[in-house]
Parts: structure tokens; sequence; C-alpha cells
């Protein structure tokens, strides 16, 4: 009834068939692997890239808080009074603080030269007017110390509070150029696509199939044109 | 069949969507840290720490400096003038009277302008207060935002300065009046102006008279 050729030709083609199936299977599954491997590459890199950002952020934040305890008014005042009192030794001609402090030699050599042989009484009455003109003109000069004290001098308040900026704003800088780059790194990283598994169309397997199928269809045929 | 499997896909919607949900907390986080660093700083530069009594102190520690100046050169403009109107013999005159107003109206003048300028000296303060307080403002959003900071380089440059007082003399305040010298030529002035009203009512030049027969 039916001859070997179409018999074989038939079991060839259905066993082209089930390699064809399995393949696309082992394509599917395979494509699968790597979405699999795809997705956990992507949350490692976000993960990393969080914790390397938040790291960055917290030496910014360390730095930028840092300054502004050191801003507060408290601060600013002390440092602002002990400005003041480093300027008032700094700005006070050391004679000028040797007479308001009483000092015999002080007060004598800032007298006029025919002065210093007169009597006792008219001495002692001018050393008390270059005494209270060496304090008056401490106090003035205490008064400048305190005005100079709020910017212009060396530890003056404004220098103080750019000095402290500047030296936060490097690290905030620093920070952000580093947080920069680890964001472009991660976008490179986010750009990453899947590997894509080509799809299987069937190929040779397929062939033979098809080749096996008109075999056992023509011999089939012919069987049945022979026995009618 | 083939091709990319159901499953798959779906992890990669869920991937897309865990990174939003992360994005959302992070901005969710930021904006909080936002606000409670603006809060911090307004608080730190306000007016109960920055208030009028620190500000008063520097309107007051200019004043203490300038005003002595000002006070020792009105004292010794003021024994000038004493003497001078002695020595010319007018000090109980009404040129001592117009001489001494002179003096009290410069010192009223000089005061004032010392303590507009200590006033003007305490805004500037005032300036560089909120100069700092901004600058404490740049360097949160800097802190945020990593592409801020890169900007803030270029304006932390120019940091805030306080225009001051100058430390220097205040210089000459008042200006002197002559006294001695208008005294001095009185005597002669009163002579010309005499001989212009006799010269005026004879239609002759005094001095100038000519003696006949």
């Amino acid at each position: 009834m039916c001859d070997p050729i179409s018999i074989i030709g038939l079991g060839f083609s259905i066993g082209m068939s089930l390699y064809n199936m399995q393949q696309q299977q082992d394509m599917a599954s395979q494509q699968s692997a790597a979405n699999d491997q795809w997705v956990a590459y992507q949350r490692r890199q976000s993960q990393d890239y969080l914790r390397r950002d938040e790291d960055l952020r917290k030496n910014a934040e360390a730095a930028r808080s840092g300054s502004l305890e050191e801003l507060d008014a408290k601060k600013q005042t002390a440092a602002q009074e002990g400005e003041a009192e480093r300027l008032k030794v700094a700005l006070t001609p050391e004679d000028v603080a040797n007479q308001a402090s009483g000092d015999p030699n002080a007060l004598a050599s800032a007298m006029f030269s025919g002065q210093q042989n007169g009597s006792d009484e008219m001495k002692t009455a001018i050393q008390g007017h270059i005494q209270q003109a060496a304090i008056e003109a401490r106090k003035r000069i205490a008064a400048l110390a305190n005005v100079q004290a709020y910017g212009g001098s060396q530890y003056g308040l404004t220098n103080r509070a750019n000095t402290i900026f500047n030296t936060a704003g490097q690290d905030i800088r620093l920070a952000g150029n580093e947080r920069a780059g680890v964001l472009s790194a991660y976008n490179v990283a986010k750009a990453v696509e899947p590997i894509k598994i080509a799809q299987y169309s069937g190929g040779a397997a397929g062939g033979l199939a098809n080749a096996g199928a008109q075999v056992a269809g023509q011999g089939l045929g012919n069987a049945l044109a022979a026995s009618i | 069949m083939g091709g990319k499997s159901g499953p798959s896909n779906n992890q990669m919607v869920q991937l897309e969507m865990q990174r939003a949900q992360e994005a959302k907390q992070k901005e969710n986080e930021r904006q909080a840290r936002l606000n409670q660093g603006k809060g911090a700083i307004d608080t730190i530069f306000g007016t109960e720490n920055f208030g009028d009594d620190f500000y008063e102190n520097y309107r007051k520690a200019g004043l203490d400096y300038t005003m002595p100046q000002l006070q020792s050169q009105y004292a010794d403009a003021k024994r000038t003038s004493e003497s001078d109107l002695a020595r010319a013999g007018l000090l109980r005159s009404g040129a001592a009277g117009f001489v001494q107003n002179k003096l009290t109206e410069q010192q009223g003048v000089n005061e004032a302008g010392l303590r507009a300028k200590a006033d003007t000296d305490t805004a500037e303060l005032r300036k560089s207060i909120a100069a700092q307080q901004q600058q404490a403002y740049n360097q949160l959003y800097a802190t945020e935002d990593p592409t801020v900071a890169a900007n803030t380089a270029a304006t932390s440059a120019s940091n805030a300065q306080l225009q001051q007082p100058n430390p220097g003399s205040l210089g000459d305040m008042f200006k002197p009046i002559a006294i001695g010298l208008g005294s001095a030529v009185a005597p002669a002035i009163g002579e010309y102006q005499a001989n212009k009203a006799l010269a005026a009512r004879t239609g002759r030049e005094p001095g100038s008279s000519t003696i006949t027969g």
C-alpha cells in the first residue's frame, strides 16, 4: 500500500518539524535569559549609581552644613570680638599703650625737653595730661578695631565668611563634578541594550522537512494512483 | 513562537517602573532637604540672630571712632575762636555771637554728616550679611544639584565685600573764622566810608582842596 520511501519521507518531515520547534524554544529561552541578565545588570547599575551619588551628595552636604554652622550669629559675633581684641593690640602703638598704662619712662619721653627740669608738681600734672590723652587715643583705637573687625581686617567678619564659603565651595564643586561624572557613566550603562538572539527561521531543518513531506506526498500519490 | 518572551518584557517594564519610583522618591527627598536647608539658612541669617542689636553695635562702633575726633576739633576751634575774640577785644560783642553761631552750625552739620555716614555704613553691613545668606542658598542648591555646582564656581570668586568707613583722619571739619584781621582794618574802613560821605556832601574829593587868595 505505502512505499517505503513515502514512509521515510513522512517520518523525516515530522522529525524535522519537531527539531524546528525545539530550536525555536531554545532561542526563546536564550532570549529570556539574556533579558534577565540585562535587567539584573541595569538594576545593579542603578543601585550602584544611587549609592555613589548619595555618598558624593553627603560629602557636599557635610561641607555645606559645616560652613553654615560657622556662620551663625553667635560664632560670627565671637569671631568679630576676637578679631577686635587682636586689632586693639595690633593697632595700638607701643608708646601709647605704655603711656596709657602710666609707665613713667613712656610718660617722661613724651614731655617737651624743657619740661624735664620743671618742678615735680608740674611734671606730674603734664604727665597726667599725657596719660589721659593716651587713654583717649586707646579708646578711639579700640573703636577703630571694633569697626575694622566687621570687615576689612585680616580675620574680619566679611573675610572670615568668604574664607568659609570658599572652602566649602571647593568641596561642593568637587562633589558636584564627581556626581556629574557618575551620572554620565550611568547614562552610558543605561543605554546598554539586552542581547538580541536572532530569531530561528526554520533554515535547513525546515527545508529538509519540506523535502521529506514532498517525497512522502509524491509516494503516497503514486501508491493511491496505482491502487485505483 | 520565537522572539522575546512575555515574562521578560514584563521584567523590563517593571525595571522602568522601579527606576521611575526611585527617581520620584529621590526627588521627594531632595525637595524635603531643600526646604529644610532653606529654613535653616533663613533662621541663621534671620532677625533673631542678625537683629538690630548686631547692626547697632557696628553703627555705634563707627560713631565711637569718628565722634571724638569731631568733638576734639570742635573744642580746638572754639578755643581758637575764644582766644582770637579776646585778642580783638570782641569777646562780649555781637561778633562773638556770630562766631559762636557759625561754630554751632558747623558742629551740627558735621555731626549729622557723620551720623548719616555711620547709618549708610551699617546698611552696607546689612548688605554684606544678605550676601552671605545668598551664598548659603547658592551652596544649598549646588549641593542638591550637581549642575548648579559648576555654575557656582564663577560666582564664588566675587565674594561679598563690606564697604567700611575710612579709618583715617576726618580732616579739618571747621572752617577758620578770621577775627583779628577784621578788627585791625575796621578803623581804616570807617575812615574810608566817612570821607566818601563827606565828598558826596561837598562835591570835593577829600584831601584835594585848593586854597586861594
